[in-house]
């Protein structure tokens, strides 16, 4: 069941896919400079954005994503503000 | 439709404790936490897929008569560019010359357009006995250093015999296909587009995972985000198809990919884990040949039993999927 998620509990969510603190995630931080940002990394993020947000990625998108502030975008019609 | 189901895994055994030698950042625990699997078959050197899909249909015909009247063999790994595999196996089976043979290239959802073929080759009476083969051997397309694909596939072979006298029936197929995917899984050279892998790049991700033109490439995520938006709608129009509800199916055989995709899937369509199949541990994602060593499975331990429906759904590379439902 989806529910609403507001940004700071999907940043949350994805620091814990990513085994990141959540206070050390800042939009600005480079994803490859996180371990976990591996094939399987994409992975668990895809799920996570799948199960939780119920949102379709589109085709290549999350691999253009650089920062975690692009990942906040490209779910960020489906977060509340 | 279906009579029997018979499999041939090859002898040497690759244990995720081999491969975590292998990648000092994994242990074996973590390969099986992150793929379900715990070892896979591999072939040795000279071992064909058509060695695998012999030694499986000799199994089938073993107290039986070699009689068929069409022989179709899904692979992606023939023997040779030409001529087609299944007449090499025709001959090495001994089956009957009036036997027709054709190999189709197909992968993940190989087996599934395998039972489509034949059901169709059944019922419009072209033929009366259909056996299905099917093997591939990856293992020899993966780079030893591309730990992606190397911890998921194994080689395997499989036959199923098909004839109109079984009291099992298959119906509601729906196929489809979307070729804009073709590139998230492919091994690009050695057709007749790149010959040989001369001024294409070799790179390795970030992952250090070496992608070498000449051997699989696999991009997982992508794959993975192309089944979330495939798999619900191929199950839902194969139940609309049958007319049935989920809750009126017994079993649920997908294509045994990996166990965080296939966990992922069964909780998004909420399939209770008692009628979810999974069967990959001891054998790896053996492409075609994963959705009838899964059912060979629940055969032998009984747990399909008469009167069950089943939903079978094959899906990846090309893109390529299929789905039906069996009754057995």
């Amino acid at each position: 069941m989806v529910k609403p998620m507001t940004k700071t509990k999907f940043l949350e969510r994805l620091g814990a896919e990513l085994g990141i603190p959540p206070a050390t995630l800042r939009e600005e931080a480079p994803l490859n400079s996180f371990k976990a940002w591996d094939s399987m990394g994409h992975m668990s993020v895809l799920a996570m954005i799948d199960a939780e947000l119920g949102c379709e990625v589109p085709p290549g998108a999350l691999q253009k994503c650089k920062t975690v502030g692009d990942l906040v975008a490209l779910v960020g019609s489906k977060l509340e503000s | 439709m279906i009579t029997q189901i018979a499999s041939h895994l090859p002898r040497t055994v690759l244990a995720n404790e081999g491969l975590a030698q292998l990648y000092p950042d994994w242990t074996a625990e973590k390969i099986f936490e992150k793929t379900g699997i715990r070892e896979r078959h591999v072939v040795d050197e000279g071992e064909c897929a058509s060695d695998l899909a012999f030694a499986a249909a000799e199994r089938l015909f073993a107290g039986r008569a070699r009689e068929a009247d069409y022989l179709l063999f899904c692979t992606q790994t023939p023997d040779y560019l030409l001529p087609t595999t299944a007449c090499v196996l025709q001959h090495r089976l001994g089956l009957p010359t009036t036997c027709a043979a054709l190999d189709f290239n197909l992968g993940c959802s190989g087996y599934i357009y395998g039972l489509s073929l034949a059901n169709s080759l059944l019922q419009s009476g072209a033929a009366n006995r259909v056996v299905l083969l099917t093997a591939d051997t990856y293992s020899r397309l993966i780079h030893p250093q591309d730990k992606s694909t190397r911890t998921i596939f194994g080689d395997a072979g499989t036959a199923t015999l098909l004839s109109k006298e079984s009291g099992s029936r298959l119906h509601s197929f729906v196929l489809g296909s979307d070729g804009s995917g073709a590139e998230q899984l492919m091994v690009k050279t050695n057709g007749a587009r790149f010959p040989r892998a001369d001024g294409l790049p070799t790179t390795t991700d970030e992952s250090g995972n070496v992608h070498d033109p000449a051997c699989l490439y696999m991009n997982g995520p992508e794959i993975f985000n192309f089944t979330l938006k495939a798999v619900p709608k191929l199950v839902r129009e194969v139940l609309e198809k049958a007319k049935l509800s989920l809750d009126q199916i017994d079993l649920v055989v997908f294509h045994q990919a990996n166990a965080f995709m296939l966990e992922h899937l069964r909780r998004k369509l909420g399939i209770a884990p008692e009628k979810f199949v999974l069967h990959l541990e001891h054998c790896g994602n053996t492409v075609s040949s994963t959705i009838p060593l899964a059912l060979e499975g629940v055969i032998t331990t009984g747990r399909l039993k008469p009167g069950m429906k089943v939903l079978l759904a094959g899906f990846g590379v090309g893109y390529s999927w299929g789905g039906c439902i069996l009754e057995w």
